[in-house]
């Protein structure tokens, strides 16, 4: 008579059947192109990042050069121009007229005196 | 061995001892085939080789089994396909077949015994494997083998005249 523990091992189980070898075979083939295509989408961020990164480089020192600059600020701005910015008009208006404001503000006071 | 090969590399080496591991919780084939195809679907989602794929590989069968198992007992309708064992059904043993004696006094071990009895003999995995895949330690995975080997011999010594 064997040892029993020889006859637990040598007692019949179920094995792999090749349809379970086609599935998993399936989900290792699944699983390197999913891997592969991570790896090239990753470099294509990393590549198009750099463009990305040159081109908004290149726009900023194109902005920043003296002659730019200037054309910007010297060009003429009256208050009708900037009134996207209603208090910036404002202060732009009490600037332009404070002259014949300040002289009503002070013929006032002078008639005030008298 | 690359880092993408592990998969396929333990599934090639251990799949029929995967099998056999899954069937000792579902007690059916086709449940443990798809409990091992779970466990390598779940598995090819990890980007990092692990440190032991055999075990990593057991551990995930095991508990992919378990999930099989649990939700096999959630639906009544399907209790019986489950309980049913092609390899123990009662009209396929027959009584002068020593092995048959065998798969019963087996069946008549703790569900545990029997796992490790099978993980050890069948899956030729060591108590220390048993105990890192079945998360208990080695001693009381070797007492419980040592136990279930005796329960059987007495077992089987009762069925001799």
């Amino acid at each position: 008579m064997k040892d029993l523990e020889d006859r637990i091992a040598e007692l019949t189980r179920p094995a792999a059947s090749a349809d379970l070898d086609d599935r998993v075979a399936g989900i290792v083939k699944r699983s390197h192109r999913s891997k592969r295509f991570r790896r090239i989408g990753g470099w294509t961020c990393s590549v198009v990042a750099c463009v990305v990164a040159f081109v908004l480089s290149t726009q900023f020192r194109s902005a920043s050069q003296p002659d730019a600059k200037l054309t910007q600020t010297d060009a003429p701005v009256s208050a009708t121009e900037i009134a996207i910015e209603p208090r910036l008009a404002s202060l732009v208006l009490l600037s332009d007229e404070k002259d014949s404001l300040w002289g009503v503000v002070d013929a006032s006071w002078k008639s005030s005196r008298k | 061995m690359t880092n993408d090969d592990w998969l396929a590399a333990t599934y090639i080496e251990h799949k029929d001892g995967l099998v056999r591991c899954a069937w000792n919780i579902t007690r059916n084939s086709g449940a443990a085939e798809d409990a091992v195809h779970t466990a390598f679907a779940s598995m090819a989602k990890r980007s990092k080789r692990p440190d032991d794929p055999k075990l990593f590989a057991y551990r995930s069968v095991r508990n992919a089994a378990l999930n099989v198992q649990r939700s096999a007992s959630r639906r009544p309708t399907l209790q019986s396909e489950f309980d049913e064992t092609e390899l123990a059904k009662p009209e396929a043993h027959n009584d002068a077949d020593p092995d048959c004696d065998l798969e019963r006094a087996i069946k008549l071990l703790p569900i545990k015994s029997q796992e490790i009895i099978e993980l050890h003999l069948q899956s030729r995995l060591t108590f220390q494997e048993i105990g890192e895949t079945t998360e208990l330690p080695t001693q009381t995975v070797a007492s419980r083998y040592r136990r279930a080997i005796e329960k059987l011999r007495s077992l089987l010594q009762d069925k001799q005249p």
